[in-house]
């Protein structure tokens, strides 16, 4: 029995979001009749499936002690790509997409992972030269979005957007598998837990940093092609909003800063939370704009209780 | 010795600015348009300074610019509705100081990581401005605020001499009062400080707090310059656009995000060169998206410039070749 308790007690500890996810959800089904259909939750979730890709690319880059500042910019390179390509070929703009994407990263992990700058400048400074790119390429919110392309990523059917839910759910299952029970998750945990450590037991740290820029890259053009198939244009600003909601949804995720610790799960939790609280106010039909002040608020408590009970443990 | 070399770089790239704007576009170097950049500048300027200040302890503030925005609508606010002139910059200031005093005792005594910390600020002023004003610009300058912000000595604009002489006041207490040297004790090792005695978080607190006055101080110009501060609502958070430069400048000044490493006169020079490069790029008709461009490659020099002098890149080669 106490082995029972013992094992639930790590449970909530570990994946204390996900509780707080379940009670925000219950909290607000209260206040909002309606809140906990069935439509709505699906509503949620679908909406959320861009957000919840940056997350995961964020997680995976600070798990290893870094920062990716470049997950909103690549969200708006990969529309802006799309809508000036997809003209010519559908196939050959994803795939332009997808290497631009490699290429960020590439240069991201190159510069924080082998030349060892700060991973916040660097990806500062690229964030600042992709934005660039895309104001080039759309001045101004437009373009084309091939309608089959959007349609076989939504895979709207009755109205539900079954597609987002079906990427939602791979995102997850990716993430947590890769990030649990492949080699390569524990080696990023290793690399961001305790580097020079890493570094003796022959992990080539670097390598495995460079990679998971690349991942992290990878996911956001993943959620890029997922914001183009909702939006049906290109527009050079439309992920800046993103980069903040991503760093976020890892911080509340209980992801650390320094590396090492923090579950995908709980990063998914948090994304659905951020969502719930924006779609919860217009519920209740307050204006929209105290999702900031949540938002703030939740981030700013939330951390001061984990980080100041995390000090507690180490006396 | 390693500082000065910064100024050196720093002042080289301006000269060469300078040579390159005399030959495309000439009137650049009038004493008008210098005066104008300059008073445009003075607004990043000051709060580059109090970001760098943060980053000398080994903080980050991303909640300066909105921190600026919030009191510039709120101060005019309370200029519009109050009428009077003192009461409402006493209030900008206490509040400025009071925001940045949050944000210290987080990261300081709560041990938030700054990033987290001021990023949780930055959302929750976006939140307040937004629903305070609900999205509409509100309040409006008092004339003498405008006077003030626009009075010339000589050629010279007066907020260009407030925040020059701001940054000399700046430099003296970092470099020559017990108190600054300790900003730069607390930014290059927390951990020694700690057991030397230095009470760490009081030094948190101090630099974020005058990070706050600073934004204080360039909300006050900022809402004589433009009367009614508009709201860009970025998505994002408020004054995202103010947030970039004072990330950039101190960089470019030769701040190390790490802490302890960087100076007040680096930050001075830097922003000038930064709103030079930037108005230049413009003029020559490259447009936002070059400056960014520009922004973005210049950095990313810069950071790999550092590396290069720190030795690591030294042995280039071996980059790219496996351990």
């Amino acid at each position: 029995m106490s082995e029972k308790l013992h094992n639930i007690k790590i449970l909530l500890s570990e994946f204390y979001v996900v509780f707080l996810l379940v009670m925000a959800w219950l909290f607000f089904g209260i206040f909002a009749p309606g809140f906990l259909s069935f439509r709505n939750i699906f509503g949620i979730i679908t909406f959320s499936v861009i957000l919840l890709a940056a997350s995961l690319a964020q997680n995976v880059v600070v798990l290893t002690g870094g920062f990716d500042l470049t997950v909103g910019s690549i969200i708006s390179l990969v529309t802006c790509v799309l809508s000036v390509l997809m003209v010519y070929s559908v196939i050959g703009s994803i795939i332009v997409a997808i290497l631009l994407g490699v290429l960020i990263g590439f240069v991201n992990g190159f510069c924080a992972a082998r030349l060892k700058i700060d991973p916040f400048l660097v990806t500062l400074s690229v964030m600042f030269l992709i934005d660039g790119i895309d104001l080039i390429l759309r001045p101004a919110p437009g373009g084309w979005i091939d309608k089959t392309f959007a349609n076989a990523l939504l895979l709207n059917i009755g109205g539900l957007n079954v597609g987002s839910i079906i990427a939602f759910l791979a995102l997850t299952i990716f993430c947590v598998v890769l990030l649990e029970k492949r080699h390569f998750g524990r080696l990023i945990y290793a690399v961001g837990g305790a580097e020079d450590r890493a570094i003796l037991r022959g992990i080539n740290t670097q390598k495995v940093k460079m990679l998971a820029y690349v991942l992290s890259c990878l996911l956001c053009t993943f959620g890029g092609l997922y914001m183009a198939a909702y939006v049906q244009i290109g527009d050079a600003t439309i992920g800046s909003p993103i980069l903040f909601a991503s760093i976020a949804a890892v911080l509340l995720g209980g992801t650390s800063v320094s590396g090492g610790t923090g579950r995908a799960l709980n990063t998914v939790a948090a994304t659905l939370i951020i969502s719930s609280i924006t779609n919860f106010l217009f519920y209740i039909r307050v204006i929209e704009w105290w999702k900031y002040v949540f938002n703030g608020a939740l981030l700013i408590v939330v951390a001061s209780v984990y980080y100041w009970i995390e000090r507690r443990r180490e006396k | 010795m390693k500082i000065q070399t910064i100024y050196l770089t720093s002042i080289g790239a301006i000269v060469v600015l300078l040579i390159i704007s005399a030959l495309f576009a000439p009137q650049f170097l009038t004493v008008e348009h210098q005066s104008s950049l300059l008073k445009r500048l003075s607004v990043y300027g000051l709060l580059a300074l109090g970001q760098t200040l943060v980053v000398l302890v080994g903080g980050v503030d991303l909640s300066i610019g909105a921190n600026m925005l919030t009191l510039a609508i709120f101060g005019g606010d309370l200029f519009f509705h109050t009428g009077e002139l003192l009461l409402p910059i006493i209030i900008v200031f206490v509040l400025g100081a009071l925001i940045g005093f949050i944000n210290g005792v987080g990261v300081g005594r709560f041990k938030v990581p700054p990033i987290v910390m001021t990023l949780g600020m930055m959302t929750l002023l976006t939140g307040f401005v937004l629903v305070y004003t609900g999205g509409s610009p509100v309040g409006g300058a008092p004339p003498a605020l405008v006077d003030f912000v626009f009075a010339e000595v000589i050629n010279v604009p007066v907020i260009v001499i407030v925040w020059i002489v701001l940054a000399m006041l700046l430099w003296f207490f970092s470099r020559r009062t017990t108190l600054g040297r300790k900003l730069y004790a607390v930014g290059s090792n927390p951990r020694a400080s700690y057991i030397l005695g230095i009470e760490t978080w009081k030094i948190y607190s101090i630099a974020y707090t005058l990070a706050g006055v600073l934004a204080a101080i360039a909300s006050l110009i900022y809402l004589g310059r433009v009367l009614t501060p508009a709201l860009s609502v970025a998505p994002a958070g408020i004054g995202t656009e103010f947030l970039m430069p004072s990330l950039v400048i101190p960089v470019l000044g030769g701040c190390s995000f790490k802490g302890g490493e960087g100076s007040i006169i680096g930050a001075l020079i830097a922003t000038y060169l930064y709103g030079m490069l930037r108005s230049f790029l413009l003029v020559m008709g490259f447009g936002e998206a070059g400056v960014l461009i520009f922004t973005g490659v210049i950095l990313l020099g810069v950071l790999i410039f550092q590396q290069i002098r720190g030795g690591r890149l030294l042995q280039f080669r071996k980059l790219f070749t496996r351990k």
